[in-house]
Parts: C-alpha cells; sequence; structure tokens
C-alpha cells in the first residue's frame, strides 16, 4: 500500500488530515511528523525498512529544517519519492519556490477532492511508471536548461515597463523549459483559479505580465539555468510531451543516471514529466500508450507487455 | 515609481510620480562630484560618462553591483565593465548616447564583475548634452523590487498611499536637509522657475535661500521621499497581507478537514443508528394484546449470536472506536480554529481602523497587542513574545500612526533576532532556537512609556548613530528599502511630539524606547 507522510509544524493540521484521510486507509497508509527533523528520521526509516514513502506533502514555512529545505534533501537521498507542498504561505516567492524543489504546490486551505484527487494520481503514476531506476533519474532532475537567446529574452522584456503579453509569450514559447515552468506555475495551488492551462500562452496569460517578468528574479534556487548554447537544445515544435522529453533526455544522458538500454522514450519521458507535474495532455495520452504496442523501448520503460 | 500619484497633503500640483529624464539630466550634471549622503546610499546603480566613454563617476550602489572597491572606477572604459557578447546593435545605441548623437537608451546588459562572474542589470543612459557624455542608472529586477514596484502594481491597497503621504515631507525634508549639505549649488541645474514651489513643499527651511540649485536639491528630495515613503508602505503591506493570509489559511485548512470528517462521521452514525434499527426489530416483536410494545422474544444461542455479531459488524463497519475517540477532538480543535481565525480578523479591524488617522485617546496596550497579533507571522518563526503590561492611561495619538511605529520596531527587532539565528549554528535536528522580545509598558508622570526589548545580535557603535537615517539599512539588497525606522522616528517625534531612542549592546541585544505624552498636540505637525 502506498505510504504517505505529512509534514507540518501545526500538529492541528496534521490531525486534521488524520481524520479526512481516515476513510481511505483501504488505499492509501498515512503517516505524519511535526517538523522537518522529525520528517526526515521518518523518512530514513522508512528506507531502512524497505518501504519507501510513495509521496510526502509537506508544509513550506516550519522553524528548523523549513519545507524547501526538507524537499531538497529528500530530491537528493530519496529521489523517487513524489514532492508536494500543502502551504499557506500566499506570496509568490514563496509559491515560486515551493516549484523549484516540489512537482507539485498546493494551497492551503485545501479542499479535499484536490488533496485526494492529487494523492490518487500520484499512487497511479507511480502504478504506471513503475520502474525504480526511471523514477529516480527523474525525481533528481534538477532545473532543465533554457536556451541562453530565450532567457536573455525573458530579461530584457523583464526590465521594461512596456512589456506585452504577447512579446513575454512568444518568449516562453520560445524555449521548451520554460513553456514548462511556466505551465507549472500557472497550475500550481497558489495561482490556479479553476482549471489548468492548457497551454503556454493561456499560462502566460493567467500568470499576468508580472509574474512572468519576475520569474527570473525570486530569491532561491534559480528557476533557469543556461544551456551552453542555443544548439545544444532541442528546438520547441509545439508537441509539449515531446519536447519536454527530448530535452530531459538531454539531461539524463548527460547525469548517467540511466544506461542507454533504459533510457524511455521521449513522449513518455515527457508524459511522466508533465503528469508528475500535474499538468494536462498526460493522463489519456499516457494510458493509450501503454496499452498499445510502442517501440521496443518504450514497451521496456513502462514494463508493458507488447 | 508607485501606480498611483502619491497624494501630496498640500495638494501640490507639481510632483508626478516619476523624475522626467530633465530631472535625471539636471541630477546627473551634478555627478562628477563627490556626493556623500543620497548619492552613495540611493537603491540603484548610478553612473556618469564622459564623451570618450570613460567612466568618471559611479555610486556605491554600481561599486557594489560589480563587486568593485569604492572609488577605483573613475576613468575606466565604460563598455570594459560589460560583458563582450555585447551585440552590434546594443553597442552602438550606446555609443550614440555617449557621443551626444542619441538622447537616451535602454538596454538589458551583462555586466563583469570583478569576481569573475556576470550579472544581469538594466541600464537606462541620458545623454548630458550634445556634445556627448551620458549618465546612467543600473538597476536589477531586485532593486527594482526592493522599492516595492510589483507591490504597488499588484496591490491596489488604498491605505497605502495615506501614511506615505503624511511622511513624505518629513523624509523629503531630511533628504533636502542631506542633499543642501552636500551638493555644490553651483553645480545644480536647471535654473528653475518652478523650483520655489517644490522647495516650499518639501521643507520649511528652502525658501530662504532661492537659488535654483536648492530648489532642485528639494524638488528631487522631496519627489524620492514620496516614492520611497510609498514604496516602503507598499512593501510592509504586503508583506503583512502575506503573513496574516498563513495565519489564516492554517486554522482553516483544519478547521475544513475536520468538519470534512465529521460530515462523514455523522453519516457513517446515522447509518449504524439505521442498522441498530434493524437488528433490533428483528429482536423484538410488538406485544400481542398490551399497550407495551418491545418485549423481547426469547431467543436461543444461536440466534444470540448471530445478532450479536450483526451489531459488532455494524459497529466496525462505522469504525465506532475512532469516532468515539476523534470526534469531540475534531470539533475543539474545529472550534479552536474558529477562535484563531476571529481573533486575527479582530485585530486587523483594530490595526487598520478607518479613523486610524484622527487624533484620538488610544490603549497602547491595546495597540501593541493587536500589533503582536497582525505581525504573529513575522514574528513567530524566530522569537517568543512577553508583555508586561502596567495600567497605563490612554494617550491622544493618531493610532494608525503608533501601530506603524510599532510595527516597525517590532519587525525589526524579530529581524535582528532571525539574523543573529543565522549565525549561529543549528542544532543536529535542524532547530536554532527562540530568541525573546520583551514588550513593556509604564505610566511615567506625564508620558507613557513603551519598551521593546530583543535579544538579537545588538546594533555596532559604528551602526547606532545612523539607526533612523532614510536609506541605512545593513539588510542585503531587495529585503528592505531602509526606511522603516527612519519612518518610525519621524512619526514619534514630529508628529507625535514623543522621544524614540535605543539602547544596544552589541552581542546582547538591543531595546527600544518609545515615550508619548498622555495629552499629545491635537494638530499635526507640519
Amino acid at each position: 500500500m502506498n505510504r504517505i507522510l505529512f509534514v507540518d509544524d501545526e500538529p492541528h493540521v496534521l490531525q486534521g488530515l488524520r481524520r479526512l484521510l481516515h476513510g481511505h486507509r483501504d488505499t492509501m497508509r498515512t503517516e505524519f511528523a511535526v517538523g522537518g527533523a522529525e520528517a526526515l528520521a521518518a523518512v530514513a526509516s522508512a528506507a531502512a525498512e524497505n518501504e519507501p514513502f510513495s509521496v510526502v506533502v509537506t508544509d513550506m514555512q516550519m522553524p528548523g529544517i523549513d519545507g524547501a529545505e526538507l524537499l531538497t534533501r529528500l530530491q537528493a537521498e530519496h529521489p523517487a519519492t513524489i514532492r508536494i507542498a500543502l502551504s499557506g504561505h500566499s506570496s509568490r516567492a514563496t509559491a515560486v519556490r515551493a516549484i523549484s524543489h516540489a512537482h507539485r504546490f498546493l494551497g492551503k486551505p485545501c479542499d479535499p477532492e484536490e488533496l485526494i484527487g492529487t494523492l490518487e494520481n500520484a499512487f497511479s503514476l507511480l502504478e504506471r511508471f513503475p520502474r525504480r531506476n526511471l523514477q529516480m533519474a527523474v525525481g533528481r532532475i534538477d532545473v532543465l536548461p533554457s536556451r541562453p537567446s530565450s532567457l536573455r529574452r525573458l530579461l530584457e522584456l523583464s526590465s521594461r515597463a512596456e512589456t506585452t503579453i504577447d512579446e513575454l509569450t512568444a518568449a516562453v514559447e520560445g524555449d521548451i523549459a520554460l513553456s514548462a515552468k511556466v505551465l507549472q506555475l500557472a497550475g500550481s495551488g497558489f495561482f490556479a483559479r479553476a482549471e489548468q492551462a492548457p497551454t503556454a500562452a493561456a499560462a502566460v496569460a493567467r500568470l499576468g505580465v508580472n509574474v512572468v517578468r519576475t520569474l527570473a528574479s525570486i530569491d532561491g534556487p534559480p528557476m533557469f539555468t543556461e544551456a551552453a548554447s542555443d544548439d545544444a537544445l532541442p528546438s520547441p515544435t509545439g508537441d509539449l510531451p515531446r519536447d519536454l522529453g527530448l530535452l530531459a533526455l538531454t539531461v539524463l544522458e548527460r547525469s548517467g543516471d540511466l544506461v542507454d538500454d533504459d533510457l524511455p522514450a521521449p513522449e513518455l519521458l515527457g508524459e511522466y514529466l508533465l503528469a508528475l507535474w500535474g499538468l494536462p495532455g498526460s493522463e489519456t495520452g499516457t494510458a493509450e500508450r501503454f496499452g498499445g504496442c510502442g517501440s521496443t523501448s518504450r514497451a521496456r520503460i513502462v514494463g508493458a507487455p507488447c | 515609481m508607485a501606480a498611483d500619484t502619491p497624494v501630496n497633503p498640500q495638494g501640490d500640483h507639481m510632483h508626478t510620480s516619476q523624475l522626467d529624464s530633465d530631472d535625471l539630466r539636471a541630477t546627473a550634471a551634478t555627478l562628477s562630484e563627490p556626493i556623500a549622503g543620497l548619492w552613495d546610499r540611493a537603491p540603484i546603480g548610478l553612473v556618469e560618462v564622459d564623451a570618450m566613454a570613460r567612466l568618471t563617476g559611479a555610486n556605491a550602489t554600481f561599486a557594489r553591483l560589480l563587486g568593485l572597491e569604492p572609488g577605483c572606477v573613475p576613468g575606466s572604459a565604460f563598455l570594459d565593465h560589460i560583458d563582450d557578447d555585447l551585440t552590434d546593435e546594443v553597442r552602438s545605441e550606446l555609443l550614440a548616447v555617449i557621443s551626444g548623437e542619441a538622447s537616451q537608451c535602454h538596454a538589458h546588459l551583462r555586466w563583469l564583475r570583478s569576481d569573475g562572474t556576470t550579472i544581469w542589470a538594466a541600464l537606462n543612459l541620458w545623454r548630458l548634452g550634445p556634445e556627448g557624455g551620458a549618465a546612467g542608472i543600473v538597476q536589477t529586477v531586485d532593486d527594482a523590487r526592493s522599492l516595492g514596484r510589483q507591490l504597488a502594481h499588484s496591490l491596489k491597497m488604498e491605505e497605502a498611499g495615506r501614511l506615505a503621504a503624511g511622511i513624505a515631507h518629513e523624509v523629503g525634508a531630511q533628504l533636502a536637509q542631506s542633499l543642501r549639505q552636500t551638493i555644490p549649488l553651483h553645480n545644480l541645474g536647471p535654473a528653475g522657475s518652478p523650483g520655489s514651489d517644490a522647495a516650499t513643499a518639501a521643507g520649511h527651511t528652502a525658501e530662504t535661500d532661492g537659488s535654483p540649485g536648492e530648489t532642485f536639491a528639494s524638488r528631487v528630495a522631496q519627489q524620492l521621499g514620496v516614492n520611497i515613503a510609498h514604496a516602503h508602505k507598499h512593501e510592509e503591506v504586503g508583506r503583512l497581507a502575506a503573513g496574516i493570509a498563513h495565519e489564516i489559511n492554517t486554522p482553516i485548512q483544519f478547521v475544513s478537514d475536520n468538519v470534512h470528517f465529521v460530515e462523514g462521521a455523522i453519516r457513517d452514525l446515522l447509518g449504524l443508528v439505521g442498522r441498530y434499527e434493524e437488528i433490533a426489530r428483528t429482536a423484538l416483536v410488538p406485544a400481542a394484546d398490551t399497550a407495551t410494545i418491545g418485549i423481547v422474544t426469547p431467543v436461543d444461542a444461536e440466534q444470540r449470536d448471530q445478532l450479536l455479531r450483526a451489531l459488532a459488524q455494524a459497529g466496525a463497519d462505522a469504525d465506532i472506536e475512532f469516532l468515539r475517540d476523534e470526534l469531540p477532538n475534531a470539533i475543539s480543535e474545529t472550534l479552536e480554529g474558529i477562535r484563531r481565525v476571529s481573533a486575527i480578523v479582530k485585530a486587523m479591524k483594530a490595526f487598520g481602523h478607518p479613523d486610524a488617522s484622527e487624533r484620538t485617546a488610544y490603549d497602547l496596550n491595546f495597540a501593541i497587542e493587536n500589533t503582536l497579533t497582525v505581525a504573529r507571522n513575522e514574528i513567530k518563526y524566530v522569537a517568543e513574545i512577553e508583555t508586561h503590561f502596567d495600567d497605563i492611561p490612554p494617550v491622544v495619538c493618531c493610532p494608525g500612526d503608533i501601530n506603524q511605529v510599532l510595527l516597525n520596531i517590532l519587525v525589526n527587532g524579530a529581524q535582528a533576532i532571525g539574523e543573529e539565528r543565522e549565525r549561529r549554528p543549528a542544532a543536529e535536528d535542524g532547530s536554532r532556537g527562540l530568541g525573546r522580545i520583551v514588550v513593556t509598558t509604564r505610566a511615567e508622570g506625564e508620558s507613557v512609556l513603551v519598551s521593546i526589548e530583543d535579544n538579537g545580535g545588538g546594533i555596532p557603535d559604528h551602526v547606532a548613530e545612523r539607526v533612523f537615517e532614510p536609506f541605512f539599512t545593513t539588510k542585503g539588497v531587495g529585503s528592505g528599502t531602509g526606511q522603516g525606522l527612519a519612518i518610525a522616528y519621524s512619526l514619534v517625534v514630529h508628529r507625535h511630539g514623543g522621544r524614540l531612542w535605543f539602547e544596544s549592546v552589541p552581542g546582547t541585544g538591543t531595546t527600544f524606547f518609545l515615550r508619548l505624552p498622555i495629552n499629545g498636540p491635537l494638530e499635526v505637525a507640519r
């Protein structure tokens, strides 16, 4: 059964979650840690028992080891665990910081449906992509590289008062990592209104000029890294899952975490990342790909019989 | 700078929210002179370039941005400070301004730092005259943010401008004073017809000297004062709002989870009651001939076991043990959450009371309680609070001003403790222990004394004399405009005829003292 760890410095929040999820005890095993230090101990002992947590849901602002630090250490030490931030802090900076460590960002107060839906998605994702080495290699990817020209353009636009949505959209769409980050942010609990933004253009429009402009300047870990040159990265074609997969493959190949035979097909890797971030275009697409017979490498990755 | 035009208390029409390029050019004309004060403390990089594209002047902020020693800049080639991946297009735009062919340009550039790294920052360059030479403003996105621009745009808080307008005078007057002392008058343009109005608005002494330089200095200072005070207020309101949202969101989260649990539990309990009724019906038969119903039919052992099993199953399905343990706590924690939210909403109402700008008799103990509640999120992660409230008479003051003063001092104390904690190594569990803030009130003759003591790192001697100076901050770029204590000082001393001072022992902590006369002046001093 999937093990979930909830972390918060406010015991009442943990008690509330425990009661709320009691009715789901058939499908998930919930555990609770008051604060980051207790969480790290729980994660370590779960790993030692060879029954690691599938998902960790953590508050961001906590005394001692805070959410950002906990998420960073989880990424380094237990990369396969799906990381979800549940924060009541409504500043953009917190949301953006959380996004750079966590796969998903949920805002407090969070509806039970949204919380449970997010957890169920995470479980089904792990079920659909059971290969542990893939989960770990992907979990380790920190920041996807951007084209130097696109970053430069974004920074240029960010310093101008009269920058328009169209200009920003063009800059964002010219770079795969930027598009993905903007979509992830627009779909996060802090910014989301009702539904996910379907395209990068819609995401830019939803976030607004000011937010996108300040993306590059948020304190904390870098949101973007610059590739050596524009040519080192694949060009966006408009097929986001595939583009994203190709981009992530360049990182995985360099990291050497997966041997060549284990490298997934780009479409699948892209779908996996999108699903991990709770982005659209991932649910149905992946399921179909599984059912059918893809290339051999695709079948290998998902472990689906061909 | 700010989105909305600051309201000048005297209705002066001259003060637009931006300095126009004439102003900047005129300011720039003075830059080759060594100007202490404002020039170096301005929170943006300022440079002057001669017609040969040599850097002839740069302020400390610019030097810091590039990691240069202040003073080593003059004479170097301006373009040598910019990364050489500059496109020809941008390069020729810059050179056109420097040589006097174009009037201004704007570019986002990668600057070379002395340690070999690079940093992105925007450059606004204006030509100084047709014969060439230029003055520029160099600003990172962080700088812009620290000035509260984003907040000014995004948080349409009407209240924000109010205080800024009231105190802009004070800040402006102080700046004018410092400029007057430092700017060589002969070097200030433009010979100013409009200057005298501005000077009147800016400072009470400015009109005694009609020199154009003087009036221009006042004008710049006044405008800067308005802008900065405005930015500060926006920044603070924004930060406070985020903290309050956090304080409310957390209880709402557990109230919501508990209520959802209770909803489900009630459904389960009602289901259980239904099952019990069913079981009871099978075990009971109505008495045939009397009014009495509910006589138990004698059952054999097997039937009894069956009934007991059914009861046990119904209880297990509803998880009755769990409900019995958890329901009372779920309700009491829900009430606790509601109590917390009401407390903060009440404190917010008192803190931002609509009449807060009018003078009234105000209970400072109440003010401190409310301010502590509103600022709880700023403090609780670094310090425990202790209050010792004396029985004090109410003080005639502007509650809004005094709330602002208390908030600035408390947040400053919390930040001092936070910085001190950062310097200490963390314990094994990552914790750094909590500091302590002690707030004490005391009646002293015709005044009330409030002391706010923190056990942060204290204020070093070389900093102590500058604590109340506008723009002075020991915090990194982006974390403050350096206006909080300057504003507090101005509000207490100039507007309330009170005193604000501090005692500090480096390494041990700082105590701020605020003394307000009980019967303060009813008229707001201008």
